[in-house]
Protein backbone atom coordinates (compact mmCIF):
# COMPACT_ATOMS: atom_id res chain seq x y z
CA UNK A 1 0.00 0.00 0.00
CA UNK A 2 1.29 3.42 -0.83
CA UNK A 3 -0.13 6.87 -0.28
CA UNK A 4 0.55 10.20 -1.83
CA UNK A 5 2.68 12.32 0.40
CA UNK A 6 2.03 16.07 0.00
CA UNK A 7 4.85 18.17 1.32
CA UNK A 8 3.84 20.15 4.36
CA UNK A 9 6.10 21.98 6.74
CA UNK A 10 5.14 22.20 10.40
CA UNK A 11 4.08 25.57 11.67
CA UNK A 12 4.15 26.61 15.34
CA UNK A 13 0.38 26.15 15.54
CA UNK A 14 0.31 22.56 14.38
CA UNK A 15 3.40 21.04 15.90
CA UNK A 16 5.01 20.05 19.17
CA UNK A 17 8.63 19.67 20.20
CA UNK A 18 9.90 16.38 21.55
CA UNK A 19 13.29 15.96 23.19
CA UNK A 20 15.26 12.73 22.87
CA UNK A 21 17.24 11.17 25.72
CA UNK A 22 20.45 12.77 24.41
CA UNK A 23 18.89 16.23 24.44
CA UNK A 24 18.15 16.75 20.75
CA UNK A 25 14.92 18.55 19.90
CA UNK A 26 12.58 17.45 17.11
CA UNK A 27 9.69 19.44 15.73
CA UNK A 28 6.76 17.11 15.16
CA UNK A 29 3.64 17.83 13.15
CA UNK A 30 0.52 17.08 15.19
CA UNK A 31 -0.79 15.08 12.26
CA UNK A 32 2.17 12.72 12.58
CA UNK A 33 1.67 12.23 16.31
CA UNK A 34 -1.77 10.70 15.64
CA UNK A 35 0.05 7.46 14.78
CA UNK A 36 1.55 7.32 18.26
CA UNK A 37 -1.06 6.52 20.89
CA UNK A 38 1.30 7.69 23.63
CA UNK A 39 1.87 11.12 22.04
CA UNK A 40 -1.76 11.46 20.94
CA UNK A 41 -2.94 10.86 24.52
CA UNK A 42 -0.37 13.30 25.88
CA UNK A 43 -1.42 15.99 23.40
CA UNK A 44 -5.04 15.41 24.23
CA UNK A 45 -4.43 15.55 28.00
CA UNK A 46 -2.44 18.80 27.79
CA UNK A 47 -4.71 20.20 25.04
CA UNK A 48 -1.69 20.88 22.83
CA UNK A 49 -3.97 20.75 19.82
CA UNK A 50 -5.34 24.16 20.86
CA UNK A 51 -3.54 27.17 19.46
CA UNK A 52 -3.94 29.20 22.66
CA UNK A 53 -2.13 26.64 24.85
CA UNK A 54 1.57 27.01 25.49
CA UNK A 55 3.36 23.87 24.33
CA UNK A 56 6.28 22.77 26.45
CA UNK A 57 8.84 20.40 24.90
CA UNK A 58 7.97 16.74 25.57
CA UNK A 59 10.91 14.74 26.97
CA UNK A 60 11.20 11.20 25.63
CA UNK A 61 13.72 9.74 28.06
CA UNK A 62 13.74 6.26 26.56
CA UNK A 63 14.39 7.25 22.98
CA UNK A 64 17.68 8.37 21.50
CA UNK A 65 17.96 10.95 18.75
CA UNK A 66 18.92 8.26 16.21
CA UNK A 67 15.83 6.26 17.07
CA UNK A 68 13.65 9.37 16.97
CA UNK A 69 14.99 10.22 13.54
CA UNK A 70 14.12 6.75 12.34
CA UNK A 71 10.64 6.93 13.86
CA UNK A 72 9.91 10.29 12.27
CA UNK A 73 10.85 8.77 8.94
CA UNK A 74 8.25 6.04 9.56
CA UNK A 75 5.59 8.52 10.70
CA UNK A 76 6.10 10.71 7.66
CA UNK A 77 5.88 7.78 5.27
CA UNK A 78 2.60 6.62 6.84
CA UNK A 79 1.19 10.09 7.33
CA UNK A 80 -1.81 9.51 5.07
CA UNK A 81 -2.34 5.83 5.74
CA UNK A 82 -5.67 4.81 7.24
CA UNK A 83 -5.79 4.25 10.98
CA UNK A 84 -4.17 0.98 11.95
CA UNK A 85 -6.52 -1.80 13.01
CA UNK A 86 -5.11 -4.83 14.65
CA UNK A 87 -6.77 -7.99 13.40
CA UNK A 88 -6.70 -11.28 15.22
CA UNK A 89 -3.69 -13.16 14.06
CA UNK A 90 -4.46 -16.72 13.11
CA UNK A 91 -2.13 -17.98 10.50
CA UNK A 92 -0.44 -15.75 8.01
CA UNK A 93 0.80 -17.69 5.03
CA UNK A 94 2.93 -14.91 3.66
CA UNK A 95 5.41 -12.50 5.09
CA UNK A 96 5.57 -10.05 2.26
CA UNK A 97 6.37 -6.41 2.91
CA UNK A 98 6.38 -3.22 0.96
CA UNK A 99 9.70 -2.46 -0.68
CA UNK A 100 9.93 0.73 1.34
CA UNK A 101 9.38 -1.23 4.58
CA UNK A 102 12.02 -3.80 3.64
CA UNK A 103 14.53 -1.03 2.97
CA UNK A 104 13.51 0.87 6.10
CA UNK A 105 14.02 -2.21 8.30
CA UNK A 106 17.17 -3.37 6.55
CA UNK A 107 19.12 -2.52 9.67
CA UNK A 108 21.25 -4.49 12.15
CA UNK A 109 19.32 -6.68 14.59
CA UNK A 110 20.27 -4.62 17.63
CA UNK A 111 18.95 -1.45 15.96
CA UNK A 112 15.76 -3.25 15.08
CA UNK A 113 15.35 -4.29 18.70
CA UNK A 114 15.85 -0.73 19.88
CA UNK A 115 13.37 0.46 17.29
CA UNK A 116 10.88 -2.14 18.50
CA UNK A 117 11.30 -0.83 22.04
CA UNK A 118 10.78 2.71 20.86
CA UNK A 119 7.68 1.70 18.90
CA UNK A 120 6.39 -0.03 22.00
CA UNK A 121 7.13 2.98 24.21
CA UNK A 122 5.48 5.44 21.84
CA UNK A 123 2.75 2.92 21.07
CA UNK A 124 2.95 3.05 17.29
CA UNK A 125 1.01 -0.12 16.48
CA UNK A 126 1.72 -0.28 12.76
CA UNK A 127 5.48 -0.03 13.29
CA UNK A 128 5.42 -2.36 16.27
CA UNK A 129 3.41 -4.98 14.42
CA UNK A 130 5.57 -4.69 11.30
CA UNK A 131 8.79 -5.27 13.24
CA UNK A 132 7.23 -8.25 15.03
CA UNK A 133 6.21 -9.68 11.69
CA UNK A 134 9.70 -9.08 10.25
CA UNK A 135 11.21 -10.92 13.22
CA UNK A 136 8.77 -13.80 12.84
CA UNK A 137 9.67 -14.01 9.16
CA UNK A 138 13.25 -14.81 10.16
CA UNK A 139 12.00 -18.02 11.82
CA UNK A 140 8.97 -19.06 9.85
CA UNK A 141 9.42 -21.91 7.43
CA UNK A 142 12.74 -22.91 8.99
CA UNK A 143 13.65 -26.26 10.49
CA UNK A 144 14.64 -26.54 14.13
CA UNK A 145 18.29 -26.72 13.16
CA UNK A 146 18.00 -23.58 11.02
CA UNK A 147 16.24 -21.80 13.88
CA UNK A 148 19.09 -22.77 16.17
CA UNK A 149 21.49 -21.17 13.70
CA UNK A 150 19.41 -18.00 13.40
CA UNK A 151 19.11 -17.66 17.17
CA UNK A 152 22.68 -18.89 17.76
CA UNK A 153 21.65 -21.69 20.08
CA UNK A 154 24.21 -24.35 20.95
CA UNK A 155 23.26 -27.75 19.65
CA UNK A 156 24.67 -29.97 22.37
CA UNK A 157 21.90 -31.86 24.13
CA UNK A 158 21.97 -32.89 27.74
CA UNK A 159 18.91 -34.89 28.58
CA UNK A 160 17.19 -34.38 31.84
CA UNK A 161 17.17 -37.81 33.47
CA UNK A 162 13.79 -37.24 35.07
CA UNK A 163 11.83 -35.65 32.26
CA UNK A 164 13.86 -36.71 29.26
CA UNK A 165 13.57 -33.16 27.96
CA UNK A 166 16.76 -31.58 26.66
CA UNK A 167 18.48 -29.02 28.81
CA UNK A 168 20.34 -26.52 26.70
CA UNK A 169 21.68 -23.09 27.23
CA UNK A 170 21.25 -20.86 24.26
CA UNK A 171 24.06 -18.42 23.82
CA UNK A 172 22.15 -15.54 22.35
CA UNK A 173 22.26 -13.51 25.54
CA UNK A 174 25.69 -11.91 25.52
CA UNK A 175 27.24 -12.46 22.14
CA UNK A 176 25.17 -9.86 20.38
CA UNK A 177 26.46 -7.05 22.56
CA UNK A 178 22.99 -5.98 23.58
CA UNK A 179 21.85 -5.22 27.05
CA UNK A 180 18.70 -6.69 28.49
CA UNK A 181 15.62 -4.88 27.32
CA UNK A 182 13.55 -3.88 30.29
CA UNK A 183 10.57 -1.87 29.14
CA UNK A 184 7.97 -4.53 29.68
CA UNK A 185 6.85 -5.92 33.01
CA UNK A 186 8.39 -9.07 34.37
CA UNK A 187 7.00 -12.23 32.83
CA UNK A 188 4.23 -13.81 34.86
CA UNK A 189 4.99 -17.04 36.71
CA UNK A 190 4.20 -20.18 34.73
CA UNK B 1 22.08 -13.53 14.65
CA UNK B 2 18.61 -12.75 15.94
CA UNK B 3 18.55 -12.41 19.74
CA UNK B 4 14.83 -13.07 19.81
CA UNK B 5 14.77 -14.56 23.27
CA UNK B 6 16.05 -11.28 24.71
CA UNK B 7 12.73 -9.66 23.93
CA UNK B 8 10.44 -8.82 26.84
CA UNK B 9 7.68 -11.35 27.15
CA UNK B 10 4.86 -9.23 25.74
CA UNK B 11 6.86 -8.28 22.66
CA UNK B 12 8.03 -11.83 22.14
CA UNK B 13 4.45 -13.03 22.36
CA UNK B 14 3.52 -10.68 19.55
CA UNK B 15 6.29 -12.19 17.42
CA UNK B 16 5.33 -15.76 18.30
CA UNK B 17 1.71 -15.02 17.39
CA UNK B 18 2.83 -14.93 13.76
CA UNK B 19 4.14 -18.51 13.88
CA UNK B 20 1.95 -21.48 13.13
CA UNK B 21 1.67 -24.26 15.68
CA UNK B 22 4.28 -26.43 13.99
CA UNK B 23 6.79 -23.57 13.88
CA UNK B 24 6.14 -23.07 17.57
CA UNK B 25 6.99 -26.72 18.21
CA UNK B 26 10.10 -26.37 16.05
CA UNK B 27 11.21 -23.37 18.07
CA UNK B 28 10.47 -25.06 21.38
CA UNK B 29 12.64 -28.11 20.61
CA UNK B 30 15.65 -25.85 20.04
CA UNK B 31 16.41 -25.35 23.72
CA UNK B 32 14.82 -25.40 27.14
CA UNK B 33 14.79 -21.60 27.15
CA UNK B 34 12.98 -21.56 23.82
CA UNK B 35 10.49 -24.04 25.17
CA UNK B 36 9.99 -21.99 28.31
CA UNK B 37 9.25 -18.85 26.27
CA UNK B 38 6.87 -20.73 23.98
CA UNK B 39 5.12 -22.19 27.03
CA UNK B 40 4.60 -18.70 28.41
CA UNK B 41 3.12 -17.64 25.10
CA UNK B 42 0.71 -20.58 25.08
CA UNK B 43 -0.19 -20.42 28.77
CA UNK B 44 -3.04 -17.91 28.57
CA UNK B 45 -6.58 -19.16 29.08
CA UNK B 46 -7.48 -18.06 25.55
CA UNK B 47 -4.67 -20.18 24.12
CA UNK B 48 -5.57 -23.20 26.21
CA UNK B 49 -9.14 -23.06 25.00
CA UNK B 50 -7.96 -23.31 21.41
CA UNK B 51 -7.26 -27.01 21.81
CA UNK B 52 -10.30 -29.01 20.80
CA UNK B 53 -8.79 -32.48 20.88
CA UNK B 54 -5.53 -34.00 22.04
CA UNK B 55 -5.39 -37.59 20.88
CA UNK B 56 -2.70 -40.18 21.59
CA UNK B 57 -2.66 -43.48 19.76
CA UNK B 58 -0.34 -46.37 20.54
CA UNK B 59 -0.06 -48.70 17.56
CA UNK B 60 2.04 -51.84 17.18
CA UNK B 61 5.30 -50.28 16.00
CA UNK B 62 4.46 -46.59 15.87
CA UNK B 63 2.28 -44.06 17.59
CA UNK B 64 0.33 -40.96 16.71
CA UNK B 65 -0.20 -37.73 18.58
CA UNK B 66 -2.84 -35.39 17.20
CA UNK B 67 -3.68 -31.93 18.48
CA UNK B 68 -6.59 -30.19 16.88
CA UNK B 69 -6.91 -26.42 17.20
CA UNK B 70 -9.83 -26.01 14.82
CA UNK B 71 -11.99 -23.90 14.77
CA UNK B 72 -10.10 -21.42 16.99
CA UNK B 73 -7.12 -21.85 14.71
CA UNK B 74 -7.33 -23.36 11.26
CA UNK B 75 -4.52 -25.71 12.10
CA UNK B 76 -3.93 -29.15 13.51
CA UNK B 77 -0.83 -31.15 14.35
CA UNK B 78 -0.58 -34.85 13.44
CA UNK B 79 2.68 -36.25 14.75
CA UNK B 80 3.71 -39.76 13.88
CA UNK B 81 6.39 -41.49 15.94
CA UNK B 82 8.34 -44.00 13.91
CA UNK B 83 11.30 -46.21 14.68
CA UNK B 84 14.67 -44.74 13.77
CA UNK B 85 16.17 -47.37 11.48
CA UNK B 86 19.72 -46.11 11.49
CA UNK B 87 20.95 -43.18 13.49
CA UNK B 88 23.27 -40.71 11.88
CA UNK B 89 24.29 -37.43 13.44
CA UNK B 90 24.38 -35.87 10.01
CA UNK B 91 20.75 -36.68 9.35
CA UNK B 92 19.03 -36.58 12.73
CA UNK B 93 19.21 -34.46 15.84
CA UNK B 94 18.27 -35.59 19.31
CA UNK B 95 15.56 -33.47 20.89
CA UNK B 96 14.95 -35.51 24.02
CA UNK B 97 15.73 -38.82 25.60
CA UNK B 98 15.39 -41.33 22.75
CA UNK B 99 13.59 -38.87 20.48
CA UNK B 100 14.98 -37.59 17.18
CA UNK B 101 13.94 -35.36 14.33
CA UNK B 102 15.51 -35.02 10.94
CA UNK B 103 17.88 -32.09 10.55
CA UNK B 104 15.61 -30.59 7.93
CA UNK B 105 12.50 -31.25 10.02
CA UNK B 106 9.49 -30.01 8.16
CA UNK B 107 5.98 -31.37 8.10
CA UNK B 108 3.96 -32.79 5.30
CA UNK B 109 1.27 -30.10 5.05
CA UNK B 110 -2.21 -30.97 3.91
CA UNK B 111 -4.78 -28.32 3.15
CA UNK B 112 -8.35 -29.27 3.88
CA UNK B 113 -11.21 -27.30 2.36
CA UNK B 114 -14.19 -26.35 4.44
CA UNK B 115 -17.72 -26.82 3.15
CA UNK B 116 -19.34 -23.85 4.83
CA UNK B 117 -16.82 -21.08 4.39
CA UNK B 118 -13.84 -20.56 2.17
CA UNK B 119 -11.38 -21.23 4.96
CA UNK B 120 -8.76 -23.92 4.96
CA UNK B 121 -7.53 -26.28 7.58
CA UNK B 122 -3.79 -26.69 7.71
CA UNK B 123 -2.79 -30.17 8.79
CA UNK B 124 0.87 -30.37 9.78
CA UNK B 125 2.03 -33.98 9.74
CA UNK B 126 5.65 -34.16 10.92
CA UNK B 127 7.52 -37.33 11.83
CA UNK B 128 9.36 -37.82 15.10
CA UNK B 129 11.68 -40.81 15.49
CA UNK B 130 12.28 -42.97 18.54
CA UNK B 131 15.38 -45.06 19.07
CA UNK B 132 14.33 -48.03 21.19
CA UNK B 133 11.28 -47.75 23.44
CA UNK B 134 8.07 -46.71 21.66
CA UNK B 135 5.95 -46.42 24.79
CA UNK B 136 8.48 -44.39 26.77
CA UNK B 137 9.35 -42.15 23.82
CA UNK B 138 5.70 -41.47 23.04
CA UNK B 139 5.00 -40.60 26.64
CA UNK B 140 8.02 -38.26 26.63
CA UNK B 141 6.78 -36.54 23.49
CA UNK B 142 3.23 -36.28 24.81
CA UNK B 143 4.56 -34.75 28.04
CA UNK B 144 6.63 -32.28 26.02
CA UNK B 145 3.57 -31.20 24.01
CA UNK B 146 1.40 -31.13 27.14
CA UNK B 147 3.86 -28.73 28.75
CA UNK B 148 4.16 -26.62 25.64
CA UNK B 149 0.44 -26.24 24.99
CA UNK B 150 -0.69 -26.39 28.63
CA UNK B 151 -3.09 -29.21 27.81
CA UNK B 152 -3.53 -32.84 28.69
CA UNK B 153 -4.55 -35.59 26.28
CA UNK B 154 -8.30 -35.97 25.96
CA UNK B 155 -8.32 -39.16 23.98
CA UNK B 156 -6.28 -42.37 24.13
CA UNK B 157 -6.29 -45.31 21.76
CA UNK B 158 -4.26 -48.39 22.53
CA UNK B 159 -3.45 -51.68 20.79
CA UNK B 160 -2.87 -53.19 24.16
CA UNK B 161 -1.32 -56.56 23.29
CA UNK B 162 1.69 -54.89 21.64
CA UNK B 163 2.91 -53.68 25.03
CA UNK B 164 3.95 -55.34 28.25
CA UNK B 165 2.27 -54.85 31.61
CA UNK B 166 4.79 -52.31 32.79
CA UNK B 167 4.35 -50.16 29.69
CA UNK B 168 0.57 -50.39 29.97
CA UNK B 169 0.76 -49.32 33.60
CA UNK B 170 2.79 -46.26 32.64
CA UNK B 171 0.34 -45.34 29.88
CA UNK B 172 -2.68 -45.74 32.11
CA UNK B 173 -1.05 -43.79 34.92
CA UNK B 174 -0.15 -40.91 32.59
CA UNK B 175 -3.49 -40.75 30.80
CA UNK B 176 -6.01 -41.87 33.37
CA UNK B 177 -8.03 -38.68 32.89
CA UNK B 178 -8.82 -39.01 29.18
CA UNK B 179 -12.49 -38.68 28.34
CA UNK B 180 -12.32 -40.83 25.22
CA UNK B 181 -10.71 -44.24 25.35
CA UNK B 182 -10.28 -47.05 22.87
CA UNK B 183 -8.74 -50.44 23.51
CA UNK B 184 -7.84 -52.52 20.50
CA UNK B 185 -5.80 -55.66 19.90
CA UNK B 186 -3.39 -56.87 17.26
CA UNK B 187 -4.94 -59.94 15.65
CA UNK B 188 -1.51 -61.47 15.07
CA UNK B 189 -0.71 -61.58 18.76
CA UNK B 190 -2.28 -63.32 21.72
CA UNK B 191 -4.71 -61.50 23.98
CA UNK B 192 -3.94 -61.39 27.68
CA UNK B 193 -7.46 -61.33 29.10
CA UNK B 194 -6.35 -60.38 32.58
CA UNK B 195 -4.43 -57.39 31.27
CA UNK B 196 -7.32 -56.35 29.02
CA UNK B 197 -9.75 -56.47 31.91
CA UNK B 198 -7.42 -54.49 34.14
CA UNK B 199 -7.19 -51.79 31.45
CA UNK B 200 -10.97 -51.62 31.12
CA UNK B 201 -11.35 -51.33 34.84
CA UNK B 202 -8.77 -48.53 35.04
CA UNK B 203 -9.93 -46.34 32.18
CA UNK B 204 -12.08 -43.34 33.06
CA UNK B 205 -13.81 -42.51 29.79
CA UNK B 206 -16.85 -40.32 30.24
CA UNK B 207 -17.57 -39.42 26.63
CA UNK B 208 -16.61 -42.30 24.38
CA UNK B 209 -15.45 -45.82 25.10
CA UNK B 210 -14.58 -48.18 22.28
CA UNK B 211 -13.74 -51.78 23.05
CA UNK B 212 -12.31 -52.93 19.77
CA UNK B 213 -10.20 -55.79 21.06
CA UNK B 214 -10.90 -59.25 19.70
CA UNK B 215 -10.85 -61.79 22.51
CA UNK B 216 -9.21 -65.05 21.45
CA UNK B 217 -10.72 -66.99 24.30
CA UNK B 218 -14.41 -67.94 24.17
CA UNK B 219 -14.64 -67.59 27.94
CA UNK B 220 -13.82 -63.88 27.86
CA UNK B 221 -16.28 -61.99 30.02
CA UNK B 222 -16.53 -58.50 31.41
CA UNK B 223 -19.16 -56.76 33.49
CA UNK B 224 -20.07 -53.76 31.38
CA UNK B 225 -21.45 -52.03 34.44
CA UNK B 226 -18.15 -52.15 36.28
CA UNK B 227 -16.64 -49.15 34.51
CA UNK B 228 -15.54 -46.31 36.77
CA UNK B 229 -17.69 -43.91 34.74
CA UNK B 230 -20.61 -44.40 32.42
CA UNK B 231 -19.46 -43.26 28.97
CA UNK B 232 -21.98 -41.37 26.88
CA UNK B 233 -21.12 -43.58 23.92
CA UNK B 234 -20.11 -47.23 24.08
CA UNK B 235 -18.92 -49.25 21.10
CA UNK B 236 -18.01 -52.93 21.30
CA UNK B 237 -16.30 -53.97 18.10
CA UNK B 238 -16.29 -57.75 18.64
CA UNK B 239 -19.27 -58.39 20.87
CA UNK B 240 -19.69 -62.16 20.60
CA UNK B 241 -18.83 -62.37 24.29
CA UNK B 242 -21.56 -59.95 25.33
CA UNK B 243 -24.64 -61.61 26.83
CA UNK B 244 -28.14 -60.47 25.93
CA UNK B 245 -28.88 -59.52 29.53
CA UNK B 246 -25.88 -57.20 29.42
CA UNK B 247 -27.27 -55.45 26.35
CA UNK B 248 -30.58 -54.86 28.05
CA UNK B 249 -28.78 -53.48 31.07
CA UNK B 250 -26.41 -51.09 29.26
CA UNK B 251 -26.29 -47.64 30.80
CA UNK B 252 -24.57 -45.55 28.14
CA UNK B 253 -26.72 -43.10 26.24
CA UNK B 254 -25.73 -44.51 22.84
CA UNK B 255 -24.41 -48.01 22.20
CA UNK B 256 -22.95 -49.74 19.16
CA UNK B 257 -22.76 -53.52 19.50
CA UNK B 258 -20.90 -54.81 16.46
CA UNK B 259 -20.34 -58.37 15.17
CA UNK B 260 -22.67 -59.86 17.75
CA UNK B 261 -24.02 -63.40 18.02
CA UNK B 262 -27.54 -62.15 18.55
CA UNK B 263 -30.32 -63.48 16.35
CA UNK B 264 -34.02 -63.02 15.69
CA UNK B 265 -34.89 -64.58 19.05
CA UNK B 266 -33.09 -61.88 20.98
CA UNK B 267 -34.56 -59.02 19.04
CA UNK B 268 -38.03 -60.45 19.34
CA UNK B 269 -37.46 -60.58 23.08
CA UNK B 270 -36.46 -56.91 22.95
CA UNK B 271 -39.68 -55.96 21.16
CA UNK B 272 -41.78 -57.97 23.59
CA UNK B 273 -40.15 -56.36 26.59
CA UNK B 274 -40.59 -52.98 25.01
CA UNK B 275 -44.27 -53.62 24.39
CA UNK B 276 -44.70 -54.81 27.97
CA UNK B 277 -43.58 -51.44 29.22
CA UNK B 278 -39.88 -52.05 29.82
CA UNK B 279 -37.76 -48.97 29.37
CA UNK B 280 -34.02 -49.34 28.77
CA UNK B 281 -31.48 -47.05 30.40
CA UNK B 282 -30.02 -46.26 27.00
CA UNK B 283 -31.56 -43.99 24.42
CA UNK B 284 -29.97 -45.44 21.34
CA UNK B 285 -28.59 -48.82 20.38
CA UNK B 286 -27.26 -50.26 17.15
CA UNK B 287 -26.66 -53.99 17.00
CA UNK B 288 -25.07 -55.98 14.21
CA UNK B 289 -26.85 -59.35 14.25
CA UNK B 290 -25.36 -62.54 12.86
CA UNK B 291 -28.43 -63.39 10.78
CA UNK B 292 -30.88 -61.45 8.66
CA UNK B 293 -33.53 -60.03 10.91
CA UNK B 294 -37.19 -60.15 10.10
CA UNK B 295 -38.33 -57.26 12.22
CA UNK B 296 -41.67 -56.88 10.51
CA UNK B 297 -42.77 -60.31 11.69
CA UNK B 298 -42.24 -59.35 15.34
CA UNK B 299 -44.70 -56.51 15.22
CA UNK B 300 -48.34 -57.51 15.14
CA UNK B 301 -49.50 -54.03 14.28
CA UNK B 302 -50.28 -53.03 10.68
CA UNK B 303 -47.17 -53.47 8.54
CA UNK B 304 -45.56 -50.19 7.72
CA UNK B 305 -43.68 -49.55 4.56
CA UNK B 306 -41.46 -46.50 4.73
CA UNK B 307 -44.36 -44.83 6.43
CA UNK B 308 -45.28 -43.65 9.85
CA UNK B 309 -47.02 -46.22 12.03
CA UNK B 310 -48.48 -45.94 15.50
CA UNK B 311 -47.24 -48.62 17.87
CA UNK B 312 -48.90 -48.99 21.22
CA UNK B 313 -46.25 -49.50 23.84
CA UNK B 314 -48.15 -48.70 26.96
CA UNK B 315 -51.86 -48.50 27.34
CA UNK B 316 -51.89 -44.75 27.83
CA UNK B 317 -48.94 -43.67 25.74
CA UNK B 318 -48.70 -43.76 22.00
CA UNK B 319 -45.33 -43.78 20.36
CA UNK B 320 -44.81 -42.93 16.75
CA UNK B 321 -42.24 -45.09 15.11
CA UNK B 322 -40.73 -44.97 11.68
CA UNK B 323 -39.89 -47.97 9.65
CA UNK B 324 -36.49 -47.97 8.00
CA UNK B 325 -35.25 -50.45 5.46
CA UNK B 326 -31.97 -50.11 3.61
CA UNK B 327 -29.52 -52.40 1.86
CA UNK B 328 -25.92 -51.38 1.46
CA UNK B 329 -22.80 -53.09 0.22
CA UNK B 330 -19.24 -52.87 1.38
CA UNK B 331 -16.07 -54.89 1.03
CA UNK B 332 -17.31 -57.43 3.59
CA UNK B 333 -20.58 -58.09 1.81
CA UNK B 334 -24.17 -56.93 2.03
CA UNK B 335 -25.74 -55.20 5.01
CA UNK B 336 -29.52 -55.33 5.45
CA UNK B 337 -30.74 -52.54 7.68
CA UNK B 338 -34.31 -53.04 8.83
CA UNK B 339 -35.79 -51.41 11.87
CA UNK B 340 -37.88 -48.86 13.63
CA UNK B 341 -37.06 -45.69 15.37
CA UNK B 342 -39.47 -44.00 17.70
CA UNK B 343 -40.04 -40.52 18.89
Amino acid sequence: MSCEEPTTSPTPENNITVVSSDGKEFLLDLKLTEQSETLARLISNFEYDRTDVKKDPVPLGNITSAQMQKIIEWLQHHRYYPKWEQNDIHYSTSFTFETWVEEYLNIPNNEMFELLNAANYLNIPRLFSTICRIMASRITGKSAEQIRTVLNIKTDVKNDVYTGIPIQEDSSSSEDGMSEISLSPSPPPI
Amino acid sequence: MLPLLKLPILMLNRVLAHLNVFELVSLSVCSSRCKSRCMQFRSSIKMKKQIEKFHVEFLSDSSKVDINFYPSLQQCLNFELKKLVEHSDDLYMCIANGLYISRNWSPNVKHIGHDISATWLWKFRPIVYYSTDLAASTLTWVRFLSDLFSAQPTSLSLIFNCFNTEEIDRMMDCHCSVTNFEIDSDSNRGVDQKLALSILERQNATKELKISLRPTNETFQFDLNSFRNIPEFLEIGYSFWVKWEQVLDLRSNANYILRSNFSNVHFKDLIEKWKDGWTPKWNQIMIEANEILDIDSWINDPKPNNACVQVSIQSEISVWSYHQKRISHNSSGQIDCNGYCGE
